[in-house]
């Protein structure tokens, strides 16, 4: 329930605090930069603003932090847009549509429609946190690690359903993901396809397969051309069309809608949200759309999906620092050691004894939203010149940026030997139409897989049965099984529709 | 069989794929056979070599499948043709050098040699941007950002 003497104190508490609203638009721009630059990403900026933290009060301190947290969070679409480079992996489902509208010269309006979704997106996911911060905590709580694997199971299999009837690659790109993200050390101490090598012990590094498989193989394809819109006509800078593209959502209420519901909800699972609610909320609005087959091609829709649940999972992720102490991602674990930096454990407690600050916190972060879209449109006016810079000026420094930004990542040349060898698996696999999407998925989602799967085996005494008498596992098994029958479903309706194509157009959501 | 070069090409990638899930399989299943370790690595190969095997069999019975590359070269320029595979080792010699020659000067001379590849031919420019481009950054990640990299003109 929520308590109104709470939300007075939290609002006098926040317009009690000047400093707080100096440090918001900072991180913001902090934020944004760092998502919008391949390579550098929201963990790695609040890391190293963590300790100007120290010198805040802690109220400001989170504020900070989450607005470093929400401005890259919109960052990352911008290179995924302009580039087709998903500055974070919550942006990948941003490119299937975004890029092409930029191929069509379109960037002003993808941008600006980008930048709607992520402000009201953001601004729906702290509204839910909001009103149901307590009841959802405790319905994670519930979530055991048989659901856990097959809501991971579940994401894998969506990507299939976003290959237009090329399920088989996707799901074989998947495997190989998941097998990737098992070399190393496993939790019990084995290792696994190390070469005896120290550098692969802790495993692939996901951050630098997943720069090297989307980033660096895309710019590489780039490399073809001079521009990236090549029509010199349509590479025109307009606050006005970004500003029309920001107001159009309007026009996308239902998908900004379900995109934001989805992605509040599926951010509060633990270390799977922010990942797949974008996939998750692309394939749905693909699946109920009366012209499926615009996605993928520049549909405004398709970026208003990905874009509105990326961006309200960082509400949802918020669930389990604040109601469980417990961080969901990098980036809330980053938060949750500026908490321990101000003596504040986060959990059931710190909500009911604090609540006023939490709720300040949460009321903070819709006022954030709203400074996002002001601070955005003025960020994207001067990010949008990046179209009429020749690429021949533009990739070298991309391309520097992203290797240093593997570098930093895993303060070793192993970040930079890992994007290198991914770059090169993702220019083959998009040659021959596998998912690259599937494999960062797995890449990012397998390990977490093996250790629910154990821990499932284990509580079941020697057996997975809790996969088949827990009553959410039961209901995630008909998901999985729903998932497979349309995915086969679309394949069989591709191959009688084109009986004679061997490649087809490959379709975006490869990409 | 219509084997083109494409299609070769496909092959080649799923012997790879296979090759790597069986070398993957055998490694995990060496270094502990037990049903805790092979949980998900087990299911996981099996479906991949199965799905490998049924794609590849595909091919075989059907020779048209993936004849020609399915995004065809819109030119037959050398930037078309080749631009993708000498970007590919460009980034491998960038990064292989960057412990011989230090991140600074790499990140110079990969940028010039991005620009001249991609048709820049004023060398003022090209020195001017390349000097920019790849100390600035390297001198952002040791001082800003505390990271220690090996360089041979910035201190």
């Amino acid at each position: 329930m929520l308590d109104l003497a709470a939300i007075w104190d939290a609002f006098g508490m926040l317009f009690a605090m000047p400093m707080a609203w100096v440090v918001v638009p900072l991180g913001l721009l902090i934020g944004l930069v760092f998502g919008a630059v391949p390579g550098l990403s929201v963990p790695i900026a609040m890391a190293v603003f963590l300790p100007m933290t120290l010198y805040m009060e802690f109220t400001e301190a989170i504020l900070f932090l989450t607005a470093i947290f929400t401005g890259g969070g919109f960052g990352g679409s911008i290179p995924a847009i302009l580039m087709n480079v998903p500055g974070t992996s919550a942006a990948i489902a941003t490119c299937f549509d975004g890029h092409p509208m930029v191929r069509r010269g379109e960037h002003n309006r993808a941008l600006g429609l980008a930048l709607g979704a992520s402000t009201v997106g953001t601004a729906v996911g702290y509204l839910l946190l909001f009103l149901v911060l307590e009841p959802i905590s405790g319905f994670v709580l519930r979530l055991g690690p048989s659901e856990l694997f097959l809501v991971a199971v579940i994401g894998l299999l969506l990507i299939g359903l976003m290959t237009d009837g090329r399920f088989a690659r996707a799901v074989v790109a998947g495997c190989i993901g998941v097998l990737l993200s098992l070399i190393g050390m496993s939790s019990a101490g084995i290792e696994r396809g190390t070469f005896g090598s120290i550098y692969l012990l802790d495993g692939i590094d996901a951050n630098a397969a997943i720069i090297g498989i989307f980033a660096a193989s895309e710019l590489f394809r780039l490399v073809k051309h001079v521009y990236l819109v090549e029509a010199q006509d349509k590479r025109s800078v307009s606050i006005r069309e970004i500003a029309r593209g920001f107001a159009d959502i309007r026009h996308n209420l239902p998908t900004l809608g379900r995109g934001s519901l989805l992605g509040a909800g599926l951010g509060v699972i633990p270390g799977i949200g922010s990942s797949i609610a974008n996939l998750v909320s692309y394939t749905i609005t693909k699946q109920l759309s009366k012209e499926p087959e615009s996605f993928g091609k520049g549909n405004p829709n398709g970026v208003v999906a990905a874009e509105s649940a990326n961006s309200s999972s960082e509400g949802g992720s918020m669930v389990g620092l604040l109601a469980l102490g417990i961080p969901s991602s990098a980036a809330t674990a980053i938060m949750l050691s500026a908490f321990s930096m101000h003596n504040i454990t986060g959990g059931p407690r710190f909500i009911s004894d604090q609540k006023d600050v939490v709720y300040a916190i949460i009321a903070g972060n819709l006022i954030q939203a709203v400074m996002l879209g002001i601070i955005g449109l003025l960020f994207i006016r001067i990010i949008v010149y990046l179209v009429r810079v020749p690429l021949s000026y533009l990739l070298p420094p991309i391309v520097i940026c992203t290797v240093l930004g593997s570098y930093a990542l895993t303060s070793s040349l192993s970040g930079p030997v890992t994007l290198v060898a991914f770059s090169i698996l993702g220019v083959v696999l998009k040659r021959y139409n596998y998912s690259v999407v599937a494999t960062v998925i797995g890449l990012l989602l397998g390990l977490m897989m093996e250790g629910n799967l154990v821990r499932t085996w284990q509580l079941g005494g020697s057996s997975l049965s809790p996969m088949v008498t827990r009553p959410v596992s039961l209901v995630l098994i008909a998901l999985i099984v729903a998932s497979v029958a349309l995915a086969l479903w679309v394949t069989a309706r591709r191959k009688s529709s084109q009986p004679f194509t061997q490649t087809g157009e490959p379709h975006r959501g490869d990409a | 069989m219509n084997l083109t070069a494409n299609r070769a090409g496909h092959f080649g990638l799923l012997a790879c794929l296979a090759g790597f899930t069986l070398w993957f399989t055998a490694s995990a299943w060496e270094a502990d056979a037990t049903l805790v370790n092979m949980i998900l690595i087990g299911p996981v190969a099996v479906l991949a070599l199965g799905l490998i095997s049924a794609i590849g069999i595909g091919l075989l019975l059907n020779p048209e499948r993936d004849a020609e590359p399915a995004e065809p070269a819109e030119n037959d320029s050398f930037r078309e043709r080749w631009g993708v595979a000498i970007g590919c080792l460009a980034l491998a010699l960038y990064v292989l050098s960057l412990e011989t020659i230090g991140f600074d000067v790499a990140g110079v001379i990969f940028c010039a040699a991005c620009m001249v590849l991609m048709g820049r031919r004023n060398w003022l420019v090209i020195v001017a941007y390349s000097l920019f481009v790849g100390l600035a950054p390297v001198w952002i990640l040791e001082g800003p950002m505390g990271i220690p990299v090996h360089t041979l003109i910035l201190e």
